[in-house]
């Protein structure tokens, strides 16, 4: 590992995964108070980075400070590998460490991500880091941060409850699509970072460890593995995933993913498509593999 | 601390409330006999000071006395809106009478304001969040008390609006298209939302004309009558307290001067300063 | 019999701060018994004090000098001069009630339940409560048209025995009467005595100011003279 670190400094007179070896060590001493107190927003020292912030160097920190020369990275940007995001962070990643990077949810050690949880169930083994535009689930109703950190402390949560209970009255359900707000272990109100509805529940007593970076916030908190993560609700007006009944991707079939809805302007027709590229690839291969397979019984 | 067996709700003893760097001179040359609430060595502004008074069961007690005398500085001690520079306050309904809520935690002390006493201010703005709708309102006081069923929120909900006779078909709109009257019922409901013992009325009626303002008199002393909560009123006018109240207090320049039955407050005032109030009377 | 109360040398002085601290006399070292279940009527020309002697009793003036000693159900014996002010308010509601010259109760307010509201706070059923006031009310000769209306709009002869329904259906112990049949024509006096001397009956103790000397002779068992009281003074 070493020998690697000082390798690559030599290539380009860049630390290893570029941030210095205290700034790492200041991350990841923030990370894990974050996984001591799960959901609660542990402020940090967001470094400058050759992105611009709000691009994902919340995330990016947290995954920076992480890597070993072992660790095989994926970065996925609202599902897709091949978008512009996704891509640039990846390169800045493989500049700085040269390890090795997967489209592959399975292989991979680490995955940075924006807007989307991988559909495929991840394992212990694995770390999710996503990239958090606005940690305070509670700024949708108190503009002040001296306010919300007192109201988090106290748990005095009834001002975001009553912004629920208007959306109910004044539309008929709760109009929240992304960053749906969870309670996390009893305790904390939690902003998911922008995902869909339909992927909060995969927060909830998952073997794997998720972590939130924010860099233009400088905020990190997390949700270690079998943690209790509830999104708000009524007993009478539950919390709903999106509804795709009826629906299916038009290039694997799947019915029981997240679909993106995809209008073609010259036909006016709409399709829909898997949002999670790899899962949507992986599926057509491995539908592939069974046609033909049943072609060799045959 | 409060002996239980005498039926006191909240005992006050010895609150003061000073702004300022405050030295040893500040109480013994401020208060009624110097007519003055400024402290002359040090310049610190003794709002109210050595305030000691017991609010029995089921009690409506009148605090009297002109603007700036401290009335309501008082009551915002209690409401934990101000932090008082000294004194403590005892609760029969929170550990037994015999913690000093002054002391406890900012967390306890938001159980106290949502549990066990409401507060009705003068201005609807402090007391009603204008961008929730009345129900909304009344709402967020249930929510704190952790009940989360739509269903039974909205149905407590309009429950207090009918009693506090705002009309339930204007439950989902917002209090600020409401008059000054019916947004002042509007915050007795949410002040009363968990069932309170104890509510604080900061001069309510101020400002309301007159036939409004006895039509909240009269759900004040209704909703005293049918559910026996102890009431703090406040006001600067003797007619609200003679109507509401069986026992008042008179307080100037931050004194409470005397203490007695209103209607002996009112027909054999004793302080100096109470009969200067009496005999201003229209 | 027990007396109910003893006045002990009672005086009442009023100062008056902004008058330069003018002294006005209330009344002066008045004592008296009552026994339980009789009544005491106070004789004197206006001015010397009669109403004082009852306000004192009541605690809506205070006692400058001397003793007021209630043997009361709840409490024991009282001095009602410097008795605690909860104690005072839960006798007022329990034993000791009060008819003054003048009606003085809440605004908006229907005769039936002012007449009725003391029994709602002793507990009563609403229904029977209003159901004993509308007796009350009958007896006392106020139309039924009126029963659903303000008694502030009422002429002075209906205010006053809407004030002795109010006090006189809860039974006190010990009632304090001030002229309250100054305003009555002789039907409707009849019907108050009619009502008083069956409180009286019933065990209720009287201190009375009585305007007319025939109204007060047919309620009382003793007088109190003040003039009487004041020219023996001057004699001595």
């Amino acid at each position: 590992m070493i020998k690697q670190i000082v390798d690559s400094r030599k290539d380009k007179g860049y630390n290893f995964a570029f941030i210095d070896e205290q700034a790492k060590r200041e991350i990841r001493r923030k990370t894990l108070k974050a996984v001591a107190i799960p959901g609660y927003q542990v402020p940090f020292g967001s470094r400058e980075l050759p992105i611009a912030r709000g691009w994902g160097t919340g995330g990016l920190q947290i995954t920076l400070s992480l890597l070993g020369p072992d660790d095989v990275l994926k970065v996925i940007d609202q599902g897709c590998d091949g978008s512009v995001n996704a891509v640039n962070l990846r390169n800045l990643v493989v500049e700085t460490t040269k390890i090795a990077t997967t489209l592959d949810t399975e292989e991979a050690t680490i995955i940075q991500t924006r807007h989307r949880i991988p559909e495929e169930k991840m394992t212990g083994g694995q770390i999710l880091v996503l990239q958090v535009p606005y940690p305070e689930a509670l700024r949708i109703v108190e503009p002040s941060e001296a306010k919300t950190r007192v109201m988090h402390a106290e748990m005095d949560y009834s001002k975001l409850w009553v912004y629920l209970y208007e959306d109910i009255v004044r539309w008929g359900g709760i109009t929240i699509g992304a960053r749906y707000p969870a309670m996390v272990n009893k305790r904390y109100i939690m902003d998911p970072s922008p995902i869909p509805r339909w992927d909060v529940p995969k927060l909830h007593m998952a073997d794997t460890l998720y972590l939130f970076g924010a860099g233009r916030e400088k905020r990190i908190y997390a949700i270690p593995p079998h943690t209790e993560v509830i999104p708000l609700e009524f007993e009478d007006h539950k919390f709903r995933v999106e509804d795709f009944s009826g629906l299916s991707c038009g290039r694997c079939g799947s019915t029981s993913s997240f679909l993106d809805e995809i209008f073609d302007d010259s036909s006016g027709q709409k399709t829909y498509l898997c949002s999670d590229t790899n899962y949507c690839d992986r599926r057509l291969t491995g539908l592939a593999q069974r046609k033909g397979n049943a072609r060799n019984d045959r | 601390m409060i002996d239980n067996s005498t039926e006191i709700a909240l005992s006050l003893q010895g609150i003061s409330k000073i702004y300022g760097p405050s030295c040893p001179a500040c109480i013994q040359k401020t208060g009624p006999e110097m007519g003055t609430n400024i402290c002359p060595e040090c310049g610190s502004i003794v709002a109210c000071a050595d305030i000691s008074l017991d609010l029995h069961a089921g009690e409506i007690l009148g605090i009297v006395g002109e603007s700036g005398s401290g009335k309501s500085t008082l009551v915002k001690c209690l409401y934990f809106d101000l932090e008082p520079t000294y004194g403590e306050a005892y609760l029969s309904y929170y550990g037994n009478g015999r913690l000093n809520i002054f002391s406890e935690t900012s967390q306890k002390k938001r159980y106290i304001r949502n549990h066990i006493m409401g507060i009705v201010y003068q201005n609807p703005h402090m007391g009603l969040r204008m961008n929730f709708s009345c129900g909304g309102n009344v709402a967020e006081k249930l929510l704190t008390a952790d009940c989360y069923h739509l269903g039974k929120i909205r149905h407590r909900a309009s429950e207090l609006l009918t009693k506090t006779e705002v009309p339930v078909a204007r439950m989902d709109d917002l209090p600020r298209n409401f008059s000054g009257g019916m947004q002042q019922r509007v915050q007795i409901a949410k002040a009363m939302a968990n069932n309170p013992p104890i509510l604080l009325l900061d001069e309510v009626t101020t400002g309301l004309d007159v036939s409004v303002q006895a039509k909240v008199l009269d759900l004040i002393k209704s909703l005293q009558w049918e559910l026996g909560i102890s009431m703090l009123v406040v006001s600067h006018d003797l007619g609200v307290v003679r109507l509401l109240t069986n026992r008042t207090a008179v307080m100037k320049n931050g004194r409470i001067v005397e203490i007695g039955l209103t209607d002996q407050i009112l027909e054999d005032p004793q302080h100096v300063y109470t009969q200067l109030l009496i005999n201003s009377l229209l | 019999m027990n007396d109910i109360l003893a006045v002990e040398n009672l005086s009442k002085i009023f100062m008056m701060h902004i008058l330069n601290g003018k002294v006005i006399r209330g009344c002066e070292d008045i004592s008296f018994t009552l026994p339980e279940g009789e009544s005491i009527g106070i004789l004197g020309p206006s001015g010397t004090g009669k109403s004082s002697i009852l306000k004192c009793i009541y605690r809506t003036y205070i006692p400058t000098e001397g003793r007021i000693v209630y043997h009361s159900l709840q409490f024991g014996t009282v001095d009602l001069a410097s008795a605690p002010e909860n104690i005072i308010l839960a006798l007022r509601n329990t034993e000791i009630g009060y008819v003054s010259q003048f009606l003085k109760i809440m605004p908006r307010v229907s005769a039936l339940d002012v007449v009725a509201e003391g029994l709602i706070k002793r507990g009563t059923e609403k229904q029977e409560a209003r159901y004993r006031a509308r007796e009350h009310l009958t007896r006392l000769q106020i139309s039924p048209d009126l029963w659903d209306a303000y008694p502030s709009t009422f002429s002075g002869g209906e205010q006053q025995r809407i004030n002795i329904a109010r006090a006189a259906i809860v039974k006190p112990r010990l009632m304090l009467l001030d002229e309250p049949t100054a305003s009555l024509d002789g039907r409707t006096r009849e019907a108050v005595i009619d009502l008083l001397l069956e409180l009286k009956r019933e065990g209720t103790s009287i201190i009375g100011i009585f305007h007319d000397l025939d109204t007060m002779f047919q309620l009382v068992d003793k007088t109190y003279d003040m003039s009487v009281f004041d020219s023996y003074k001057a004699e001595v």
